[in-house]
C-alpha cells in the first residue's frame, strides 16, 4: 500500500515537472504575441485614423474644386492639425495628426492636361518617437 | 481497491490537464496572430481601397479632357494617370435620348448625359469603381455648350451650317442644308431647305471639310447680336446689366491730351489721334454710350490697378487702338452689353505686337461680342461672347460664345476650350 502511494507521488511529481516545462515553453511566446498584437492593433488603428483623415481632406479638396484647392495648400499649420483622443478602458491617449496638401500644376508635371491639377494629401503622425506618414493622390479638373 | 483505481485513474491527470491547457493557450495564440494579421490587413485594405478610388477619380478627369478634345473618344484601358499611383481604365456610355437610360452597371443615365465609368487600382489587387455623369457639353458649367478640336462641335445650338465641299481651303460658299455634320458614332445631314437655318439638337461635329472648318452664319436670324442682348453667361457670376445713367456729353480725348479717370459712371468716351486715358483706381468704369477708340488711341491702367470697363452702348476699338498695352492682362476686364467691334490691338501682353488682331492674353477675361471685317483673333485668355471675324485661333485659352459666329478659319489648340450656348441655358 505504502509502495503504491509512493508510486503515485512519483508520477505526480514527474507530471508536474513536465507540465511546468510545457507551461514555461508556451507562455513566454504567448506574452510576446500578446504584446505584438497590442502594438500592431494600435499601429493599425492610427493608420486607419490617418486614412480617414486623408479621405476627409480629399473630400474637401473635391468640394473646393480646381479653383479653391490652392487655398487649402496655403492653410496655416493650426488649421491642418487634428488631435484624436482614444480610451480603451484606461487613460485617454491623444494622437496628433498633421495633414498637408500639395498641388502640382501641368507646368510642374508633364502629362497633366491644362485644366488639371494633381493633388496629394499627406497625413503625418508620430509613433514611438518615429515619424509616420500616409500619402494619397488624385487629379482634379476644372470641369468637374 | 477503490483507492488503487482512483490512483490509476489519477495517473496522467496533471499532464492531460496541462496538455489541454497548452492546446488551448496555443489556439489562443494562433487566434491572436490571426487577429494581428486582420488588423494589418484592415489598415492596408483601407489604404489601398482609398487610393484606388482616388485613382479612379483621376480617370474621370482624363475622360473629361479627352472628350473635350475629341467627342468621339470612347475610353482607355489600363493607363497610369500622371503622378497618381496605380492604373485606371475608363469607359463611357452616352445617352443622347430625351429619357433616362439604364447602363449595364445599373446606373441610370439622365437624358443627354454621358456616363463615365472609371475603374482604378493601385496595383495591389483592389479595384474601386467610380461613375461620373457629364453633361453632353462635357462641362458642368454649361447646360448647352460644345467643344472644338480642329473641327467644330455644337450641342443644342441653333445654327446655320455652311459647307465648302470641293472648294479650295480658305474659300467657301453657302450650301445650306448640305453640310454633313457628324454626331458621335453617326453622321447626319443638317436639315434646312434653301437658306433657312438648320436646327441641330444633338452632338454634332463637322467632318466634311477637315482643315476648313464649320461655317456658321453670324448674321442668321437665330443669332448674331440679337442673341447677345444679354451676352453674359448666366453661370459666370457677373452682375446683370447695371443701371445706366442718362446719355450726356461725350468726353473727347484727342492728340496729346491725357485724361485720368477715376472709377465711376461716364456718359461716353471717344479717344483718337493718339489720345491717352489712364484708369487710375480700382473699380468699375461705366460708359453708358460706349467707348470709341481709334487712330492709335490708348487706354492705360495705372500700375497695380484692376479696372472693369462696362460698356452700355456700341463700342469700337479701331485703327491701332491699344488697351492696357503696358499692363498685365489681368488688370482689365471688359464687359460689353452692346455690339462691340474690334479692329485694332487689344489686351496685349508686355509689348507683344499683335497689330491687326484681337488678342486675348493669358489670364485676360473679356465679355463681349466682338466683330471686325478682317479680324484675326488669337485667344489665350478667355473671351465670353460672339466672335465674328476672318480667322480665329484659340490656343491655350477659352472662347465661350453665344450661338452664332462667322469664322472662315478656326483652329483650336490642344487644351483650348470653345463653348457655345444658345441662350436657353
Amino acid at each position: 500500500m505504502s509502495h503504491k502511494l509512493t508510486d503515485f507521488r512519483g508520477y505526480t511529481v514527474l507530471e508536474c515537472i513536465f507540465a511546468l516545462l510545457l507551461f514555461a515553453l508556451i507562455f513566454p511566446p504567448l506574452v510576446s504575441v500578446w504584446a505584438v498584437q497590442k502594438r500592431v492593433a494600435e499601429q493599425s488603428m492610427r493608420r486607419v485614423a490617418a486614412q480617414n483623415i486623408g479621405k476627409m481632406v480629399m473630400d474637401e479638396v473635391r468640394n473646393v474644386g480646381y479653383a479653391g484647392v490652392d487655398s487649402m495648400q496655403a492653410r496655416p499649420v493650426t488649421e491642418r492639425t487634428l488631435e484624436l483622443s482614444v480610451s480603451r478602458g484606461g487613460p485617454v491617449e491623444t494622437q496628433t495628426y498633421l495633414w498637408e496638401v500639395d498641388v502640382t500644376t501641368p507646368a510642374q508635371l508633364p502629362g497633366l492636361y491644362p485644366n488639371e491639377k494633381r493633388v496629394s494629401v499627406k497625413v503625418q503622425w508620430n509613433e514611438s518617437s518615429q515619424a509616420k506618414d500616409l500619402t494619397m493622390a488624385t487629379i482634379i479638373n476644372s470641369g468637374i | 481497491m477503490k483507492t488503487l483505481d482512483f490512483r490509476k485513474r489519477s495517473r496522467g491527470l496533471a499532464i492531460v490537464t496541462m496538455l489541454s491547457l497548452g492546446t488551448f493557450v496555443a489556439l489562443l495564440a494562433l487566434a491572436m496572430i490571426g487577429r494581428v494579421d486582420t488588423f494589418l490587413q484592415r489598415g492596408k485594405r483601407d489604404t489601398v481601397k482609398g487610393q484606388a478610388r482616388l485613382t479612379a477619380f483621376a480617370g474621370l478627369s482624363k475622360a473629361l479632357e479627352e472628350l473635350r478634345a475629341d467627342p468621339t473618344w470612347t475610353g482607355a484601358t489600363d493607363f497610369t494617370p500622371p503622378g497618381v499611383p496605380g492604373r485606371v481604365s475608363v469607359s463611357i456610355q452616352l445617352n443622347t435620348t430625351a429619357t433616362p437610360m439604364p447602363s449595364p452597371d445599373g446606373v441610370s443615365i439622365p437624358p443627354r448625359m454621358i456616363l463615365v465609368k472609371a475603374e482604378g487600382d493601385n496595383g495591389e489587387a483592389y479595384q474601386a469603381t467610380v461613375f461620373g455623369l457629364l453633361d453632353l457639353s462635357f462641362s458642368t458649367r454649361y447646360s448647352r455648350a460644345a467643344t472644338v478640336s480642329g473641327d467644330l462641335s455644337v450641342v443644342g445650338a441653333t445654327i446655320d451650317a455652311y459647307d465648302s465641299q470641293g472648294e479650295p481651303a480658305g474659300t467657301s460658299h453657302r450650301e445650306a442644308g448640305k453640310a454633313s455634320v457628324g454626331a458621335i458614332g453617326r453622321t447626319r445631314v443638317v436639315e434646312g431647305p434653301g437658306d433657312q437655318e438648320g436646327v441641330i439638337d444633338g452632338e454634332v461635329s463637322n467632318h466634311q471639310d477637315p482643315g476648313v472648318g464649320l461655317f456658321v452664319d453670324a448674321l442668321s436670324s437665330a443669332g448674331g447680336y440679337d442673341q447677345l442682348a444679354d451676352p453674359l453667361n448666366p453661370y459666370r457670376n457677373l452682375p446683370s446689366s447695371p443701371t445706366w445713367g442718362s446719355p450726356g456729353a461725350i468726353i473727347q480725348v484727342t492728340g496729346s491730351d491725357h485724361l485720368t479717370l477715376s472709377q465711376g459712371e461716364y456718359s461716353g468716351l471717344v479717344v483718337k489721334d493718339g489720345g491717352l486715358v489712364t484708369l487710375s483706381e480700382d473699380g468699375d468704369y461705366l460708359f453708358t454710350q460706349g467707348l470709341q477708340l481709334s487712330q492709335d488711341a490708348r487706354i492705360e491702367v495705372a500700375p497695380g490697378v484692376k479696372a472693369r470697363i462696362l460698356l452700355g452702348g456700341t463700342s469700337a476699338f479701331l485703327d491701332g487702338a491699344k488697351v492696357n498695352w503696358r499692363g498685365r492682362p489681368e488688370q482689365v476686364e471688359i464687359v460689353s452689353y452692346a455690339p462691340f467691334r474690334v479692329d485694332g490691338d487689344y489686351l496685349t501682353l508686355e509689348g507683344i505686337d499683335v497689330s491687326g488682331q484681337l488678342y486675348i492674353a493669358p489670364n485676360s477675361d473679356v465679355v463681349a461680342a466682338v466683330s471686325g471685317d478682317d479680324l484675326v483673333g488669337v485667344i489665350e485668355g478667355e473671351l465670353w461672347g460672339a466672335f465674328n471675324g476672318l480667322e480665329l485661333k484659340v490656343t491655350t485659352g477659352a472662347l465661350h460664345y453665344a450661338t452664332n459666329l462667322g469664322v472662315v478659319g478656326m483652329t483650336v489648340g490642344g487644351g483650348a476650350y470653345v463653348a457655345i450656348w444658345d441662350g436657353k441655358g
